[in-house]
C-alpha cells in the first residue's frame, strides 16, 4: 500500500510536464473569479454572476463607459424614443437576432423577457417598478407604458434583471438556469458549470455582431475564493484576467512582467451612515465632528494604496450627478473638537458603535484607523464585524437603540444617482436603507422633482440632485469615505479590453482579442 | 444471539440520537437566528420581499407547525435550497460530499498506513530512542493547526519546490480536453471507470497535498493508539510467560503487532473520520478544494443557513453511521465489546 | 479523612513521576513564560497600544528586525506585542471552554453516576446527541447563530464539549461509589448531595484534570478555527487564529511573517499542553508509569 502510494506520488510528479504542453489549438481566455456565481436566472440573479450574464444575455440599450460622447448606445434595441411626458417608450429592435435555442428575437420575446422578470420580483426587479405594460406594438417594436416619468432607455440598460432571454427560458423555473442553461443572444454560450469551481463558455458561432481573427473561442472562470491563489495564478500566466486582490499587492503586480494593473474609478463607494436620531450623534455639531475627525488621506493611501480618492457626496466622480464643487469634509482634528465643544462634548466621553460587514477586511480596517483617531477626541468607538443580514436587521428595528455609525457599500442597480440619494436619504416611515434616519422635507422635495425630470431633461435634474446633496452634506449625515476604483489586472497580450464601471467587473470578451 | 441483541440496541439508540440532532439543528437555525426571511432576501432586499419570503418559507407559523414541516422535508430527503445561490442543497451536496469523502478517506489511508506500524513498533520498544521521537511526531500530528499547516505546505511544495498544484480538484486543462464523466462524484473512481488516466493523474496530484495535511491528526491519534494497545498488549502475562519459555522478542512482537493492530485501527478509523472531516473544513478553503468544507465555511459568511444546517445533519449521520459499522465489526471480531 | 490522607500519598510519588518527565517539565516552563507575557505584555512591550489595535501606518509591512522581532501587519502594528496581547485571548479562549465544560459536564455526570436510574440514562442520551456531532461542525452551526464574537465562540465551544466531562464524571463516580466508606456514610444517612460534594468529588477530580490539561490544547487549536473563519474574536483585538487569517493573503506573496509567528504559537502551545497533560495521565496512573 505504502509502496503504491509511493509509486503513485512519483508518477503524478512526472506527469507536471504534460499538462503545461497541451496543444491548444483553441484560443481561450481565462478570468480567475473570487467569488462563486450565487444565482444564474438573468431575471433574479443580482451579485457577481452578472460577469457571466453580461456575455451570454444582451440588454436592449448599453451603458456607455465613462468619456464616451454618449451616456448610452444600441445593443439589441437600434433607436428608441420617448413621449413628451416620459410616460410612454418607443423601442425599435435589431433585426436578424436569434437566441442560442434558435428562437428567433422580437417584440413578443422582449415583452415575454421582461414580463417574466416583473413578475417573478426577485433580486433588482424593482427596477422596473414604473413599467404599466409591455406591448409588441410590431415585430420590431415594443412599446412600455410607464406609471411615473422615468429614463427607461436608462433602466434598461442595467447590469442586472434587463437581460432578454429567449421565450422558451423564459417559461423555465430559476432551477433550470441554476444547473448551467440558458439561451440568450450574447456572443457566448455556458458549455460547462461546474458550481463553485469552474464555468466554461463557448463562442456563439451565430452571434448577430459576426467574428473576426484573434477574438477569444473559449472562456474559462476559475472560481477561487482564495486571492493568494488568485495572484499565484495571475503571477503564473495561469489566468488572463483578475481582480479583488489586496491593495497593498497591486503595486509589485504592476512591475511583474507581462502583466498590466488596470485602474479606473468605479461606480461604488463607502459610506459610514450616522445615526441622526440617537444620541448624540442627534445633534449635528457632533456629527460634523465626527466628519472631521475621520482620517480620510490615512485611509486612501494606506487602505487603498493610494487606488481609492476621497469621497466628495453620495455620488462618485466620473457619474452624472456628481458635483466637483460640492462641499467635502477634511481630517481637522482643530474643528472635530471645537465643534464637540459646541455640542457640549468638550472632552468626548461617549462612545459609539460602528458596524461593518464581518468578513470585510477593508470595512473593518476603516473602523480600525477612525477608532484611533477617535480616540483623541475622548470618543471611544466599539469595531461589531456582522453578517449583512444581522448588521441591518439591529439598524431596522429600533433606530433608538441601533448602532451610531453604518458602514455600508453602495452601488447603483442602473447609473443614475437617484439610487443613492431615494436609496439611502429619502424620508422612510419605517427603516429601510435610510440607516442615517435622515428626515428632511426640502431634500425630499428636490428629489421628487429631481426624478420626475430626469426622463426628459436630464441636465435640469442634474442641477435638482446637486442642490439636494449640499443639505445632505450641511448635515452631515454620512461621511463619506471613498469613491472605490476598479482595480483589474490583465495579461498584456491581451488587446481591447476597456472597464466600464456601469458593468462591474463584467469583462466583454467579444470586445477582446490576442 | 448476543451478537444481535447488540446490533438491535446499538442501532435504537442510533436512530434515537439521529432524532436528537433534528432537534437540535433546527433550535440553531430557527429559534437563535432573529430574521431568516432577510437572509433569503439576499443583500439590499425590497421589504414586500422579505414579507413574501417569510410566508414561503413557512416561517409566519408556529414553531411547532415549522418543525413538522422541517422533519417532514428530511424525511422526504429534501435538505431544501441555499438563501444564497437558491440552488438545491441536494444536488450542491452530490457534488460536494464524494469530494471531501475522497479527500477524507486519502487523508485516513495516509495515517493508517504510516502511523499503524510506527506506532506499534514504538510500542514494542519503550523507552527508546524511537519511541520519543514517535511520541514527538504524534504529539506534533495532533497540535499543529491545520489550516496554519496547510499554508505552510503551499509555499514549501508549490512556491519553493513547484511539485505540487497550489490547489482545486483538476487542473483548467483536465476540464477543458480531458472532461471526466462524473458517476460517483469521486474523481479518482470516475475517471477510472472512463479509463481516462490523464484526469486521474491529474486528480491524484491535486490531492496529495491537502490529503498529506489533513492526515496530520489522525497520524498522531493512530500513532498513540497502537502505541498504546502494543504497550498494554506487551504487559500480559502470558507474553511475559512465552518470553520465559524461550520464544524470541522479535516473533512475540511481530506475533502480537498483526493481532493487535486491528482494534486500534478499527477505532482510529471512527475517530479519523470525525477529526478528518473536521480539518477538512479549514483546509479545503485554503486548498479551493470544492467539498462541503469550502461549502460550508462560505454559508458561513454569507449566513446560509439551510446550508449550514444541512451539512452539518448530513455530515453527522454520515459519522453516527461510521461509528455504527466501527461498533458493530468491533463487537464482532471481540465478544467483549457487546457487554459495554 | 482517610480518603485524604490517601490521596496525599499518591500525589507525592505522581509529582515525582511527574517531575522526572522533562518534556512535561520544559511544556510547563513554556507555558508559564507564555502566561507571564501574556499577563505582563503591558509592561513588556513598548508597543502596548499597537498590541491592542491602534494603528501606526508608518512602519507599515516591516518584516522582522531587531525593532519587530515579528515584524508589523498592513496596519503597522508590530506582530510581536499582537502575539502577546493575542495570547490573552487564545490562552483565555481555550481555559474557559475546558473550565465550563468542567462546570457543566463534571456535576451532571456525577449526578448521573451517582443516582443512576432514569436521571443517568436522561442525562447520558443527551450526551450521546451532542457527541453525535463531529467536533466544530456544531460549533461553527452554534457560532454563526449567535453571532460572531469572542465570547459566543468559547460558549459554542463549550457546548459542544461539556458531555465528554459528564461521561468521563460518570464512569469515574460509578467506579468511587461503590468504595465502602461511601456505602458506610450512605448507610447512616448523609444526604446525597453531601456524599457528592465531600467524597465522591474529591476523588475523580484526578482524571478530570488531567483530562482537562489535555483539553485546553485542543481547545485552543478549535478556539483558532472559529476565528480564523471570523466567528472569533472582533477587531480591534486579535487572537492567534485571527493573525494567522489577517496574513494569510500576503502569506504566498513575500510578507510570510504575519501568518507563520503565531501559527508557531498555536503550534507551540498546544503541543505543551499535550506533553504536560501527557505527564500528568502518566504520574496519575501506577499502572501506566509500571509500563513506560
Amino acid at each position: 500500500m505504502k509502496r503504491l502510494l509511493f509509486i503513485c506520488t512519483l508518477l503524478s510528479l512526472l506527469a507536471m510536464p504534460l499538462f503545461t504542453t497541451v496543444a491548444q489549438d483553441r484560443n481561450v481566455f481565462v478570468y480567475g473569479h473570487p467569488v462563486a456565481f450565487p444565482n444564474l436566472d438573468p431575471s433574479s440573479g443580482n451579485s457577481n454572476e452578472n460577469v457571466v450574464m453580461g456575455n451570454v444575455y444582451e440588454t436592449l440599450t448599453f451603458y456607455n463607459a465613462p468619456g464616451s460622447d454618449e451616456i448610452l448606445s444600441p445593443k439589441l434595441a437600434v433607436s428608441w424614443q420617448a413621449s413628451d411626458d416620459s410616460l410612454t417608450w418607443t423601442f425599435n429592435l435589431r433585426d436578424g437576432v436569434t437566441f442560442h435555442d434558435g428562437a428567433a428575437f422580437n417584440a413578443e420575446a422582449v415583452k415575454k423577457a421582461l414580463d417574466r422578470t416583473i413578475a417573478m420580483g426577485e433580486g433588482s426587479a424593482w427596477i422596473f417598478g414604473m413599467i404599466e405594460s409591455i406591448e409588441a406594438v410590431d415585430e420590431l417594436v415594443v412599446q412600455f407604458n410607464l406609471s411615473y416619468p422615468a429614463p427607461l432607455d436608462l433602466v434598461l440598460s442595467a447590469g442586472y434583471a434587463a437581460w432578454i432571454m429567449s421565450p422558451n427560458a423564459a417559461e423555465q423555473d430559476s432551477a433550470w438556469f441554476n444547473d448551467g442553461n440558458a439561451a440568450g443572444t450574447g456572443p457566448y454560450m455556458i458549455a460547462s458549470n461546474e458550481p463553485g469551481q469552474r464555468m466554461i463558455l463557448e463562442a456563439n458561432p451565430d452571434y448577430w455582431g459576426g467574428w473576426s481573427e484573434g477574438q477569444f473561442d473559449t472562456i474559462v472562470f476559475d472560481i477561487v475564493e482564495d486571492s493568494t491563489v488568485l495572484e499565484q495564478m495571475i503571477r503564473a500566466g495561469d489566468a488572463d484576467f483578475t481582480y479583488s486582490l489586496p491593495f497593498d499587492n497591486y503595486g509589485p503586480l504592476a512591475e511583474a512582467p507581462g502583466l498590466s494593473v488596470v485602474v479606473t474609478p468605479s461606480f461604488q463607494n463607502l459610506l459610514i451612515l450616522l445615526n441622526t436620531v440617537k444620541e448624540p450623534t442627534s445633534s449635528k455639531l457632533v456629527r460634523q465632528a465626527l466628519s472631521y475627525s475621520f482620517p480620510y488621506a490615512d485611509v486612501v493611501s494606506s487602505l487603498y494604496a493610494g487606488l481609492g480618492t476621497q469621497a466628495r457626496g453620495p455620488i462618485p466622480a466620473n457619474m452624472w450627478g456628481h458635483g466637483g464643487d460640492l462641499t467635502q469634509f477634511s481630517h481637522d482634528m482643530d474643528k472635530a473638537r471645537e465643534l464637540l465643544a459646541e455640542a457640549g462634548y468638550p472632552d468626548g466621553g461617549f462612545s459609539l458603535v460602528y458596524t461593518h460587514v464581518a468578513s470585510d477586511l477593508d470595512e473593518q480596517q476603516v473602523g480600525e484607523l477612525w477608532r484611533a483617531s477617535l480616540a483623541e477626541l475622548g470618543v471611544d468607538l466599539e469595531i461589531r464585524g456582522l453578517a449583512w443580514q444581522a448588521q441591518w436587521d439591529l439598524a431596522i428595528n429600533d433606530p433608538a437603540s441601533a448602532q451610531e455609525a453604518f458602514g455600508f457599500y453602495w452601488w447603483p442597480d442602473y447609473i443614475t444617482p437617484n439610487s443613492w440619494l431615494t436609496g439611502m436619504f429619502i424620508t422612510e416611515d419605517e427603516p429601510f436603507f435610510n440607516l442615517s434616519y435622515y428626515s428632511n422635507p426640502a431634500f425630499d422635495e428636490l428629489i421628487a422633482s429631481a426624478s420626475s425630470t430626469s426622463g426628459s431633461d436630464r441636465a435640469a435634474a442634474e442641477a435638482l440632485y446637486l442642490q439636494a446633496q449640499e443639505l445632505l452634506l450641511e448635515d452631515a449625515a454620512a461621511i463619506y469615505v471613498v469613491d472605490l476604483p476598479d482595480i483589474h489586472v490583465i495579461r498584456d497580450d491581451v488587446s481591447g479590453y476597456v472597464n466600464n464601471p456601469g458593468y462591474p467587473h463584467v469583462v466583454f470578451f467579444y470586445d477582446l482579442t490576442r | 444471539m448476543a451478537f444481535f441483541s447488540f446490533f438491535l440496541r446499538r442501532l435504537g439508540l442510533s436512530v434515537f440520537v439521529v432524532g436528537g440532532v433534528l432537534i437540535l439543528t433546527f433550535i440553531v437555525s430557527r429559534v437563535i437566528p432573529s430574521n431568516p426571511a432577510a437572509l433569503y432576501a439576499g443583500a439590499r432586499p425590497r421589504p414586500e420581499q422579505v414579507a413574501e419570503i417569510e410566508k414561503k418559507l413557512g416561517l409566519d407559523k408556529p414553531l411547532t407547525e415549522q418543525f413538522r414541516v422541517y422533519v417532514g422535508d428530511l424525511l422526504d430527503g429534501d435538505l431544501g435550497e441555499s438563501y444564497h445561490s437558491r440552488r438545491s442543497i441536494n444536488t450542491d451536496l452530490r457534488i460536494f460530499l464524494p469530494a471531501t469523502l475522497e479527500l477524507v478517506i486519502a487523508a485516513v489511508a495516509i495515517a493508517l498506513v504510516i502511523g499503524i506500524p510506527i506506532g506499534a513498533l514504538a510500542g514494542a520498544y519503550p523507552r527508546s530512542v524511537f519511541d520519543y521521537a514517535t511520541r514527538f511526531v504524534a504529539i506534533a500530528g495532533v497540535s499543529v493547526p491545520s489550516f496554519w499547516l496547510a499554508l505552510i505546505a503551499q509555499s514549501v511544495f508549490f512556491s519553493q519546490l513547484g511539485w505540487l498544484p497550489l490547489g482545486g480538484r483538476v487542473s483548467r486543462d483536465v476540464s477543458l480536453f480531458y472532461p471526466i464523466a462524473a458517476q460517483t462524484g469521486f474523481y479518482l473512481i470516475d475517471a477510472a471507470i472512463s479509463g481516462n488516466w490523464r484526469a486521474w493523474l491529474d486528480a491524484l496530484h491535486h490531492l496529495i497535498l491537502p490529503a498529506l495535511v489533513l492526515s496530520a491528526y489522525p497520524l498522531g491519534v493512530a500513532i498513540r493508539m497502537t502505541q498504546a494497545s502494543m504497550l498494554e498488549a506487551l504487559s500480559e502475562t502470558y507474553v511475559t510467560a512465552a518470553r520465559a519459555a524461550g520464544l524470541s522478542r522479535r516473533v512475540i512482537v511481530f506475533k502480537l503487532a498483526l493481532k493487535n493492530a486491528i482494534m486500534p485501527a478499527l477505532t482510529v478509523i471512527g475517530l479519523s473520520f470525525a477529526y478528518s472531516i473536521t480539518g477538512a473544513f479549514l483546509v479545503e478553503t485554503i486548498f479551493s478544494f470544492p467539498g462541503v468544507g469550502k461549502y460550508v465555511t462560505e454559508a458561513v459568511l454569507n449566513v446560509d443557513f439551510p446550508v449550514i444546517i444541512a451539512v452539518t445533519l448530513v455530515v453527522t449521520i454520515f459519522y453516527i453511521a461510521v461509528n455504527l459499522l466501527v461498533d458493530l465489526v468491533q463487537a464482532w471480531l471481540d465478544p467483549r465489546v457487546r457487554l459495554v | 479523612m482517610k480518603a485524604k490522607a490517601r490521596f496525599r500519598i499518591e500525589a507525592g510519588s505522581s509529582a515525582w513521576f511527574l517531575l522526572r518527565d522533562r518534556a512535561a517539565m520544559v511544556s510547563l516552563a513554556f507555558l508559564i513564560l507564555l502566561a507571564f507575557s501574556a499577563i505582563f505584555a503591558p509592561l513588556l512591550t513598548p508597543y502596548a497600544s499597537q498590541g491592542r489595535g491602534d494603528p501606526d501606518l508608518k512602519s507599515k509591512f516591516k518584516p522582522p528586525a531587531l525593532e519587530h522581532p515579528f515584524g508589523t501587519d498592513g496596519l503597522g502594528r508590530d506582530q510581536a506585542a499582537r502575539l502577546m496581547f493575542g495570547a490573552r485571548r487564545s490562552l483565555s479562549m481555550g481555559l474557559l471552554v475546558v473550565l465550563i465544560a468542567i462546570a457543566v459536564g463534571t456535576p451532571l455526570g456525577m449526578a448521573a453516576g451517582y443516582l443512576g436510574g432514569w436521571i443517568d440514562e436522561a442525562i447520558m442520551r443527551v450526551t450521546d446527541v451532542f457527541l453525535a456531532f463531529p467536533p466544530l461542525l456544531l460549533a461553527i452551526a452554534i457560532a454563526a447563530a449567535l453571532g460572531a464574537s469572542y465570547i459566543n465562540a468559547v460558549l459554542a465551544i463549550a457546548v459542544t464539549w461539556w458531555p465528554w466531562y459528564a461521561r468521563l464524571a460518570r464512569a469515574q463516580t460509578l467506579v468511587v461509589k461503590e468504595r465502602a466508606y461511601i456505602e458506610a456514610a450512605r448507610g447512616i444517612g448523609v444526604r446525597d448531595r453531601v456524599i457528592i460534594a465531600r467524597h465522591i468529588l474529591p476523588n475523580i477530580m484526578t482524571p478530570i484534570v488531567v483530562q482537562g490539561t489535555l483539553d485546553v490544547g485542543t481547545a485552543i487549536l478549535v478556539a483558532a478555527g472559529l476565528s480564523f473563519i471570523g466567528l472569533g474574536t472582533q477587531a480591534p483585538f486579535a487572537d492567534w487564529g485571527v493573525m494567522i487569517s489577517d496574513g494569510r493573503l500576503f502569506f504566498l506573496s513575500g510578507r510570510w511573517w504575519m501568518s507563520t509567528f503565531p501559527g508557531l504559537a498555536i503550534f507551540l502551545t498546544a503541543m505543551a499542553f499535550n506533553f504536560l497533560g501527557d505527564g500528568f495521565r502518566v504520574a496519575a496512573d501506577p499502572r501506566l508509569r509500571r509500563l513506560l
